[in-house]
């Protein structure tokens, strides 16, 4: 279990990490989404103790990272997997990190194997693809066998066959009761990975929720004639329901078909069209990070 | 905490799996020996025959005069010693490191400690190798062995020095962390800064200032050549304060700066 609290990271006047507060936790995947430059990567950093919070504090399994002891058999990551001196080879690379904790070269071979790189083992690593090292990265994460395992774009210069390993491979993890936190830009690699997901924007927490109820979010595609658009909307939007007009469709959020007819049914409209449009997760995100990327542009404007 | 034993064990497969580790000591066991046979092998026979040896008078013959040959591999272990950091925070490999072994300053004295220890047996090796080979080539009767007039202290002071310059190196790339400006700051303060630093002082002083430089109090270390130089026990602790000097801010610092 991952436990975030009050989490801020500022760089001298820019903050990259605003007050977030969330608990990530075992059994399931959850990912942690938000646009590039939305402060996961830092996130990860303060997570692992790599950088320093300027507040608030996370705890590992209920303990700071730094009192763990033989951390790598209690959190594994993988963050930027060029991270690595290439002038080693794939083993010693692991063997490095796998010493340090005292973990044994029969593990660091074990993981070599679950990655698929047994066969380029004794190669240096600057003869690696992308693909080769990101697995090298998910095998070192992998090395101590820990509870918790953080992935930060953990699809990044795989294949086809590779993104399903991954997809795979995380899924078993949370499956063994382990707690799985991937962060991706891409709303399509969540949808058939995660099980819930913590949104950010600017630093800030967007959502914190089961992946269906996001998913959820519905909207109402429905379409009167042109002339009785006006009165349509004066009527849905009395109800409660947040109406945008296009022509002689309406876009309506925050009612369901059912009421939605009624209204119209008894205000004497006749419905040409009424569909339930169940946005997509990539549009939910779109709605949750809309605002934040608006105001990221601005900025830059400015 | 991390176990400092494996941390010991990491630190010794990390120094050795890299190919840099493996160029600057084999530089060093090319250097010292080559140089010091050559240096030893261009003695004149008549003319060194007619002078006293070294510790008797200032201008004898000096047979340990091959040994400074050790200082010119100092730039190989001053290298060695930046690489060993560098080469971890300029590829980004800290992380995975501070992961495993998050009290950075435990990682970085455990680091330089291993790095120490190997040096240390490098350079005995190097330095003891290289006067039984330079005594042999001296012409007959003017080779010296270990015990007379306190050769050993000489081998003992060469042996330190490279020491000293390797944790000089280390402590210069843990303040900068980049290999490029980490061998470059060094260069500037080892050779650059410590020629120009006399010059700084009253002409009255000049002379006495050189002797505090890296060079001037490795030539105390190295030599029994009675002089006003300071000796070997003070030029030994003016090398460790200057160590501490520069390990001071990489340690000091070491667990508020982000990775």
């Amino acid at each position: 279990m991952i436990e975030v609290s009050d989490l801020v990271k500022r760089y001298g006047r820019a903050t990259a990490v605003d007050g977030l507060t969330f608990t990530v936790r075992p059994g399931r995947v959850t990912g942690f989404l938000g646009p590039n430059g939305a402060g996961k990567s830092t996130t990860m950093r303060l997570i692992l103790g790599l950088e320093r919070a300027s507040e608030g504090r996370v705890l590992i399994d209920g303990r700071p990272l730094r009192e763990l002891d033989r951390p790598i058999t209690r959190v594994g990551a993988l963050l930027d997997a060029s991270r690595v001196h290439s002038g080693r080879t794939a083993r010693d690379h692991l063997r490095v990190i796998a010493a340090a904790n005292g973990v044994g070269d029969r593990r660091v071979d074990a993981c070599l194997e679950l990655a698929g790189l047994a066969a380029v083992a004794g190669r240096r690593i600057r003869g690696f693809s992308l693909g080769m090292r990101q697995r090298l990265g998910i095998a070192a994460a992998l090395l101590g066998d820990p509870g918790v395992l953080l992935f930060d774009e953990p699809a990044n210069g795989l294949d086809a066959e590779g993104v399903q390993w991954v997809r795979t491979l995380m899924r078993d993890l949370a499956a063994e009761g382990r707690t799985v936190f991937v962060s991706s830009h891409l709303m399509a690699e969540m949808q058939n990975t995660a099980d819930h997901l913590i949104v950010i924007g600017r630093g800030r927490l967007l959502a914190d929720a089961p992946i269906g109820d996001l998913m959820a979010t519905a909207s109402l595609g429905i379409r009167v004639p042109e002339a009785k658009t006006g009165t349509a909307v004066g009527l849905l939007a009395q109800a409660g329901g947040d109406v945008t007009v296009d022509g002689g469709d309406l876009l309506v959020k925050g009612l369901d078909a059912a009421r939605a007819g009624e209204l119209l049914l008894k205000g004497g409209i006749p419905i040409v069209h009424l569909a339930e449009r169940r946005s997509s997760l990539e549009e939910a995100y779109l709605e949750l990070t809309g605002e934040a990327v608006e105001y990221r542009a601005l900025e830059g404007q400015s | 905490m991390t176990d400092i034993r494996y941390i010991v064990r990491s630190e010794w497969i990390k120094l050795w799996s890299v190919r840099s580790t493996w160029w600057c000591l084999g530089a060093a066991a090319v250097v010292v020996p080559v140089f010091g046979a050559l240096a030893a092998s261009a003695v004149d026979p008549v003319e060194a025959a007619a002078l006293p040896k070294a510790w008797l008078a200032e201008d004898g013959f000096d047979p340990l005069e091959p040994l400074t040959a050790v200082l010119l591999a100092q730039f190989v272990f001053g290298v060695l010693g930046v690489l060993t950091v560098t080469s971890e925070y300029s590829t980004g490999q800290i992380h995975s490191s501070l992961l495993a072994v998050p009290q950075r300053r435990r990682l970085l004295t455990v680091k330089l400690a291993v790095l120490t220890a190997v040096v240390a047996a490098v350079a005995t090796v190097l330095v003891f190798g290289t006067f039984f080979l330079t005594q042999a080539l001296h012409p007959d009767g003017l080779g010296i062995g270990l015990a007379e007039g306190g050769a050993w202290k000489v081998l003992l002071g060469c042996i330190a020095y490279l020491l000293f310059i390797t944790v000089f190196g280390f402590a210069v790339g843990a303040a900068v962390r980049g290999t490029g400006s980490g061998i470059t700051l060094f260069m500037a303060v080892a050779f650059l800064a410590m020629s120009a630093l006399p010059a700084v002082f009253p002409s009255t002083l000049r002379d006495q200032a050189v002797r505090y430089t890296f060079v001037g109090l490795a030539e105390s270390l190295t030599t029994l050549q009675p002089d006003p130089r300071p000796g070997m026990p003070a030029a030994a602790l003016f090398l460790a304060a200057y160590a501490a000097l520069a390990l001071a801010p990489a340690m000091l610092l070491a667990e508020r700066r982000d990775n």
